[in-house]
């Protein structure tokens, strides 16, 4: 049976898909186009807050990410602990994903390492502990004790020049959650901000969390949004680092140009079928 | 008695969690902070160890009945003792050089792989569901457009309305529906602690029955 071009389109097969979106994808990656960032006033407004605190203020990383969703949260992650660091802040970074300490240390501490950061004195990685609801609650009263006096290596916390004057959660300056889902910072919300320890939550979120996070954000619950692969792209725009996020835009646009030029000709191609089998 | 005992607990640690997050009282403050919280950790730390016991049984009754792929059950179980030798037994931590080479190039990049696959099958997916076959069904397909296009840079350079529009939708429509669902959600949350701190609720203590 002969298909027309109209049937053809409307069902298009799944490997013709899969390789118009690889190509799509790929090529401005290897090859950017260098489309302008676009900025939204909350990033602006958070890279400000952010720049706002004195040098020497004690800044929570939450690290709550996992592998799969490196691609938005991994250049996030990256440009924030640049700037914290460039602001002389100093950096503590949690997680209470399973990978979420061990990526950070992949992740961010090469750059930090790499300005001139150092291990122990202006930041340091906390150990995974299960459990973040029962954790935080006891970061309340005693932030060391919580993380049972030791950092991802097993060195003792208490030693660590930049543990100083971090005895409970209160003193924190503010926190900045990677943000892909639970835990994340909800549960920050719940455990630190609901109870007055910490005002400040900077929320960064993947695409995925953006409709939940914008609503706190609107709320007052979170004082910074910077959600998903394009406010990485401007967050590393506006601390004049551009890494991975402003590269994989222009991947990221074309792929829903891609997406859109496909349900455009999908639906072209099944109401001309429609169309077609009525005339019959 | 096998009910009475469980719920009793449930209740009276259930209501100094209560008495902690709502009032200042020295010894219930201190009682939560210090002990019942520490519980929650150790619970959770067994609870992965017995997670980890039950996959290494899934896996070798795999192997030993020869079931259906079971030579993927050899892979699994060769990685699983291969990371718990080189973290726990061999260097002491997870920082360690062995570990982390086996950690960042193996499970960080199988990881990020198969999770990127997913894109391919939502464009698939988007492609064959999202058709204009009723009113609804259109105003979906318009919103998915216009979001796409105006959360990407290219979609402001295009036109200047794009992202208003993409802002619009998420900030007006997207925030009032997501707001009444969290609220619901919220409400239902409550009323099942309370249902499970009273003992109404009684199936987590049937397992086995």
């Amino acid at each position: 049976m002969n298909n027309s071009i109209w049937q053809k389109a409307a069902s298009i097969d799944n490997r013709i898909l899969y390789i118009i979106m690889a190509i799509v994808v790929a090529v401005p990656l290897m090859n950017p186009i260098g489309f302008p960032i676009v900025f939204q006033q909350e990033v602006l407004d958070t890279v400000e807050l952010i720049r706002s605190f004195p040098a020497g203020t004690i800044a929570y990383v939450g690290a709550e990410v996992a592998a799969t969703n490196a691609a938005e949260l991994r250049p996030m992650m990256i440009a924030i602990v640049q700037l914290m660091y460039e602001l002389g802040h100093k950096i503590v970074i949690g997680g209470f994903w399973a990978d979420g300490c061990s990526l950070a240390r992949l992740w961010a501490a090469p750059f930090l390492d790499e300005a001139g950061a150092v291990y122990g004195e202006d930041y340091v990685i906390l150990g995974y502990r299960p459990s973040s609801t029962s954790i935080l609650d006891q970061a309340r009263t005693n932030f060391i004790d919580a993380f049972s006096d030791r950092d991802i290596g097993g060195l003792k916390l208490s030693e660590m020049p930049v543990m100083k004057g971090l005895e409970k959660a209160s003193d924190l300056g503010y926190l900045a959650i990677m943000n892909p889902g639970s835990p994340g910072t909800a549960t920050y919300t719940t455990a630190w901000r609901a109870t007055g320890e910490v005002n400040v939550i900077i929320d960064c979120c993947t695409s995925g969390m953006y409709i939940s996070s914008g609503n706190n954000y609107q709320a007052g619950l979170t004082a910074g949004l910077i959600g998903g692969l394009n406010g990485a792209a401007q967050l590393e725009q506006l601390t004049n680092r551009p890494y991975k996020a402003i590269r994989s835009m222009d991947a990221q646009a074309l792929g829903h140009l891609a997406v859109i030029a496909l349900l455009i000709i999908g639906n072209i191609g099944y109401f001309q079928t429609k169309r077609e089998e009525e005339a019959k | 008695m096998r009910r009475t005992v469980p719920l009793t607990i449930s209740f009276v640690a259930g209501m100094i969690m209560v008495i902690d997050g709502w009032l200042k009282i020295g010894f219930i403050n201190n009682f939560a902070t210090r002990y019942l919280m520490p519980s929650v950790t150790i619970s959770v730390g067994w609870a992965a160890g017995l997670g980890a016991l039950n996959l290494i049984r899934l896996h070798s009754r795999n192997i030993a009945q020869k079931r259906l792929n079971y030579q993927y059950s050899f892979v699994l179980l060769g990685f699983f003792f291969l990371m718990l030798t080189c973290g726990v037994f061999l260097q002491g931590n997870t920082t360690a050089p062995f570990y982390q080479f086996f950690y960042s190039s193996f499970q960080v990049n199988l990881s990020a792989a198969v999770y990127s696959l997913n894109s391919f099958y939502l464009v698939s997916a988007c492609y064959r569901t999202f058709r204009a076959r009723s009113w609804e069904s259109t105003a979906l397909l318009v919103v998915a457009c216009f979001t796409m296009i105006g959360s990407v840079p290219m979609g402001a350079a295009m036109w200047g309305g794009f992202p208003v529009i993409q802002n619009w939708i998420v900030k007006v429509i997207n925030d009032a529906a997501i707001r009444g669902l969290s609220i619901g959600v919220t409400l239902g949350t409550l009323s099942q602690c309370v249902r499970n701190l009273v003992g109404i609720e009684r199936g987590h203590l049937q397992a086995g029955e």
